[in-house]
């Protein structure tokens, strides 16, 4: 499994950021932004922000510590993000 | 058996994985600040988000991920001792495709300005202008370096066992990419 995900080139990546962001767009696009779809939609970014990180930015070839970081802090941002978007309105 | 063989430390200068490490922090705070506040105004962020524009921001999204995918390019090339020539092309497309999001973005801004939206004009845009603003700084200065590393590119400065350089400035133009990649949903699609 690790192997396969290594081996992926980086048109597969930059195919799967750009069908991302567009189903990310469409959704807005076709009015279909809701409560429901929030959790969807901070998952996508978490994936893209993963392969920016690991492919394009090449930390998946680095000690784990210094990938940590900025998982960690894409993790924590779009965790507290959904958590801010449930809150009850002001 | 091991798969690969982990490297100690980040691509490039370890300088610039400080810098990077601080400005993820940085605009973490504000992407929280803006979350957090809209409970609070969510009648009021939700009717000024409908002013923002979500095809431009969209097509900056995916501009300036083609830019960081010219530079990946960029830097297999010179990483595997192939064509300077080549690799400098990839850096050059990278930057026009930066010039096309300050176009863009340019535009947007202006749209706004004229409108009299300013950073005391609510809440919502207050936020919008320091995220959007501050990472169009982010995309100027990275630019900047790109043109920087295009010209050391042309020179042969980078080579296959030296690049450090190219390393350095790749990374930040990535980190420019993922903090877009937060934001443009964030700012301009959730509601």
């Amino acid at each position: 499994m690790k192997s396969i995900l290594l081996k992926i080139s980086p048109i597969r990546i930059y195919l799967i950021l750009i069908s991302l962001s567009s189903l990310t767009f469409l959704l807005a696009y076709f009015d279909q932004i809701n409560s429901f779809f929030v959790p969807f939609i901070l998952f996508t970014i978490f994936i893209k922000g993963c392969l920016v990180i690991d492919y394009f930015m090449d930390l998946k070839e680095v000690a784990f510590k210094w990938r940590l970081f900025p998982i960690l802090w894409l993790f924590l941002v779009l965790t507290l993000i959904g958590v801010a978007s449930y809150l009850p309105a002001g | 058996m091991k798969l690969t063989s982990k490297r100690e430390l980040p691509p490039g200068d370890f300088g610039i994985w400080i810098i990077i490490y601080v400005e993820l922090v940085t605009f973490g705070a504000l992407f929280l600040g803006y979350a957090f506040s809209r409970r609070l105004e969510i009648e009021l962020f939700n009717e000024s988000q409908l002013l923002l524009n979500q095809q431009t921001g969209f097509i900056n999204t995916l501009v300036l991920i083609t830019s960081s995918w010219f530079v990946v390019q960029s830097v297999k090339l010179i990483k595997q001792g192939q064509s300077k020539e080549i690799a400098a092309r990839w850096l050059l497309s990278a930057i026009a495709m930066g010039f096309i999001f300050i176009m863009i973005k340019s535009m947007e801004f202006s749209d706004k300005f004229e409108q009299g939206i300013n950073l005391s004009t609510n809440t919502f845009f207050m936020f919008y202008l320091l995220l959007t603003v501050f990472h169009f700084l982010h995309v100027v200065l990275g630019i900047v370096i790109l043109f920087t590393l295009y010209q050391n590119t042309k020179k042969s400065k980078y080579t296959q066992d030296s690049h450090e350089g190219l390393l350095t400035g790749a990374s930040y133009w990535h980190m420019v990419d993922l903090l877009w990649i937060v934001l443009f949903p964030l700012v301009y699609i959730m509601r």
